[in-house]
């Protein structure tokens, strides 16, 4: 019965937000107006660009110098010049070759795309000639695949319209009905007359959504049409209801995103300020499926936004694989379904919708989460401005700087800098002896752990071999590389991350959101795809370390002895693989650190 | 109908620190009476009234509003009420008797349609009722806003300020809707820092300042304070201290 009448309020808040949105001249303009008028002109204009971009330089003509002869083809003009360095540098013809003794010698320029495509012509025509000393060739005109092309062409940016549409047609309307709505006081209105918050934000969001949804599908509609008409390239049925399937979450986490940036958004002004940021940062992940060398794979699949773009991608240009556009669709979904979470619980909050409750307020609270979030950016830009110019030069030495010269000040700096007690947000406390003790066993079991996660992350993800082989010289002293890799790094990262970070982040919210948190942060300074994963997941057993013993101490401990068994397994001490031994490992590791946290 | 027990509500501002809006305040108001909420500007009756009508939740205290907890109950509260405030807005783009059969469905007005129309006959706006509220003169749109918050026909009423920027002639409709409320047996907390208003309407007040309750009496009984005989003159003496 409840749920019947919370959904009858939720129909009427729907249907009079929609009225009194579809009466806004803006709103029509944004939904219909630029996708009809601006997307599908623009998709076919830069496809035809593309097209005669490509034809244009596929007609130019470059001169090379190549001995002994071969046939070239029309496109390249030979110069009677000895091949050689010079030839090329001085500009005298755009690539040389030399072929002797059965070796081919190339010079090239590599700042000019045009000696790019010269070299490329040249050894393409350096290749044939070697393959059949006839060189009968035999040009063959394929105008499906001609189409083919022009249409995996017009797949690669679909992606990229698509999401904008999403995006213009979400954001304006979460400005509105969101910040708006909070300035013109109406949404106080609302507060008074309705049941449930949970009603208000579950309506604004139906809207943002109804709003991003509509306008993306007419700009698919239309840019199917457009492709056809324009440029004779038809979309098959099951390719369109393939892209609208996934437009439908892709559209929720957009919302979502929109929602919840209008929602932290004091006023309106505010909000416009933020709008494009909003607008760039969810086509920045969506942008892979414009660049060459980033197909629909398992792990692609699962990337936020990216995933999705891809799999459009494939379903445009034909290419699919229906089990891995599945799970490009799964996986937005989900993030669809975390984002919807999160708006949930944001658009609930007096703070939000009544915009009563300030940052410092909100420090008042002992609500301290934007600061270290605010922690780990500036540790992540002193890591990538200073800390990689130090690593470079030298890289042992270069770590121990970013240890003891950035992350060490940064971690005692930030509750200081905020006014709180040093010694208390950083758990700079003696546990007691049984919890260094599991610290200590902990320690030795991290390596299993982080090896099983890097073998389960293998299933989706490649990684290079010897990750640690590029930090270890064989000449470095063994207890220099102990000091830079697991002493410094076990005491500054965990003051940073499980003091600092974690210190600022635990409260109000709960432990675990806490340790994940610092664990994601933890992985994420890594700065590396391949060790993200295992890292977080050391992450979080230190985290859980911290808050169980109070201390950061237990995970100092920890910390060292996993990154010391690490280094001595790079010089050959230890045998670090995957297998029974690890695995008992990682177990004993998370029983052990996980245990009652 | 209206019972506070210590009631209290922090801000924080960056430059001015922790500051109590509303520092335990206690007071009642019983059906059948208009309870007038005076202050001057910043006392904390906004803030009161925001807790009463569980738009902010207080920090610590109870309230209780037609029997029901504003914490506990919030939800109930909000159907007891009819509240109107500065910062209650009208849709822009929605018409006069739209807006009043909006909220009327949200309150679960059997029949919505129907009591907008007659709220449109009852305060006179059958010629603006099918004009957009963005179209409505000051004085309209406030009369909507008065019809809004009566559209379910609440036992209690809470009005912040209602008469800011009304002419005399909407205003006096006003009073007539409230003096009519009262008759009906209901329970009205009316906040203004107008005197005259607060002499015509109220049989009791509650005086606040700097967040704390410096009386709790009926109109006759703060007029008798005054060497004057005059409610300024006793409110003055209440908050600025009796040499001002």
């Amino acid at each position: 019965m409840r749920a019947r009448a919370a959904l009858g309020d939720l129909g009427v808040v729907v249907r009079f937000e929609l009225l009194q949105h579809l009466r806004d001249p803006a709103t029509i303009v944004l939904m219909l107006l630029v996708p009809l008028l601006v997307y599908p002109l623009a998709g076919w204009a830069g496809h035809r660009a593309l097209s005669n971009m490509e034809a244009d330089a596929e007609a130019r003509v470059f001169d090379v110098a190549v001995e002994p002869a071969v046939p070239l083809p029309a496109n390249l003009s030979s110069k009677p010049l000895d091949p050689s360095a010079t030839v090329v540098a001085s500009g005298q013809v755009d690539a040389a070759a030399r072929v002797r003794d059965g070796r081919v010698e190339l010079w090239w320029d590599s700042r000019s795309p045009d000696s790019a495509d010269a070299r490329s012509r040249l050894k393409a025509a350096i290749t044939e000639h070697r393959r059949s000393e006839a060189a009968l060739r035999v040009t063959v005109r394929d105008e499906e695949s001609e189409r083919d092309a022009a249409r995996s062409r017009a797949a690669r940016f679909a992606p990229l319209l698509l999401l904008f549409t999403l995006l213009s047609g979400a954001l304006y309307t979460a400005l509105d009905v969101v910040t708006g709505e909070r300035e013109r006081g109406t949404l106080e209105t609302l507060m008074v007359s309705t049941r449930t918050r949970a009603i208000v934000a579950a309506a604004k969001f139906l809207v943002v959504t109804a709003f991003s949804l509509v306008s993306a599908g007419v700009s698919l509609g239309l840019g199917a049409a457009s492709l056809a008409v324009l440029g004779g390239l038809r979309l098959a049925a099951g390719e369109v209801v393939g892209t609208a399937l996934l437009l439908v979450p892709l559209a929720i986490l957009v919302a979502a995103m929109v929602t919840l940036a209008a929602a932290c958004a004091p006023d309106f002004k505010s909000g416009q300020v933020l709008a494009l940021p909003v607008m760039f940062v969810p086509l920045l992940p969506a942008s892979v499926a414009a660049l060459p060398g980033f197909p629909l794979t398992p792990f692609t699949a699962l990337l936020p936004l990216g995933g999705a773009s891809l799999a459009i991608r494939a379903v445009l240009d034909g290419t699919a694989s229906w089990p891995l556009v599945s799970l490009a669709l799964g996986s937005t979904t989900a993030y669809a379904v975390a984002g919807v979470w999160a708006t949930a619980r944001l658009l609930g909050r007096e703070s939000v919708l009544l915009a009563a409750r300030g940052p410092g307020e909100r420090r008042a609270r002992g609500d301290f989460r934007v600061e270290a979030l605010i922690t780990f950016a500036l540790a992540a830009l002193a890591l990538w401005f200073l800390g990689q110019a130090a690593q470079s030069r030298h890289m042992l030495g270069g770590l121990a700087f970013t240890q003891v010269g950035l992350f060490l000040p940064l971690a005692l700096l930030a509750p200081w800098w905020l006014g709180l007690p040093v010694r208390e947000r950083l758990q700079l406390h003696w546990p007691p002896w049984t919890e260094l003790a599991r610290g200590l066993v902990v320690g030795l079991c991290l390596p299993g752990l982080a090896l099983t996660v890097g073998q389960l992350q293998g299933l989706v993800l490649d990684a290079p071999s010897g990750l640690l082989a590029g930090l270890l010289e064989p000449t470095t002293p063994i207890w220099w590389s102990l000091l830079c890799l697991a002493v410094l790094p076990a005491i500054c990262e965990e003051l940073l991350f499980r003091g600092a970070f974690l210190g600022l982040w635990r409260r109000p919210p709960g432990r675990w959101q806490a340790v994940l948190a610092t664990a994601l942060a933890f992985g994420a300074m890594h700065a590396s795809i391949f060790r993200l994963a295992p890292t977080a997941a050391l992450g979080v057993v230190l985290g859980a370390l911290a808050l169980r013993s109070r201390s950061v101490v237990p995970g100092i401990a920890a910390h060292g002895l996993n990154n010391g068994i690490a280094v001595l397994g790079g010089y050959g001490f230890l045998s670090l693989e995957p297998g029974p031994v690890a695995w008992t490992g990682a177990a004993a590791a998370l029983v052990l650190g996980l245990r009652r946290a | 109908m209206i019972e506070v027990e210590g009631l209290t509500r922090r801000f924080h501002d960056r430059e001015l620190g922790t500051i109590t809006a509303v520092d335990h305040v206690n007071f009642r108001a019983d059906p059948g009476e208009i309870v007038g909420l005076l202050g001057p500007n910043g006392a904390g009756k906004t803030t009161t009234m925001r807790m009463l009508a569980t738009l902010i939740a207080p920090d610590e205290g109870t309230a209780r509003v037609n029997g029901l907890d504003v914490r506990q109950d919030a939800a109930e509260v909000r159907r007891s009420i009819g509240y109107l405030s500065a910062s209650t807005g009208l849709y822009g783009r929605l018409t006069a008797r739209e807006v009043l059969e909006y909220v009327a469905r949200l309150q679960g007005c059997p029949d919505a349609a129907a009591r907008a129309d007659a709220l449109v006959e009852r305060f006179e706006i059958e010629r603006f009722s099918h004009v957009t509220c963005d179209r409505l003169s000051t004085g309209m749109r406030q009369k909507v806003n008065i019809a809004r918050a009566l559209v379910h026909d609440p036992p209690v009423l809470i009005f912040d300020e209602p008469t800011a920027g009304l002419d005399v002639l909407v205003a006096q409709q006003l009073f007539t809707v409230l003096e009519e409320a009262r008759a009906a047996g209901k329970c009205v907390l009316y906040s203004t820092h107008i005197m005259g208003e607060a002499e015509r309407l109220c049989s009791r007040v509650v005086v606040i300042h700097g967040g704390r309750v410096r009386a709790e009496t009926s109109m006759d009984e703060l007029r008798s304070r005054a060497p004057d005989g005059r409610l300024e003159t006793a409110f003055i003496d209440l908050v600025a201290g009796p040499s001002a």
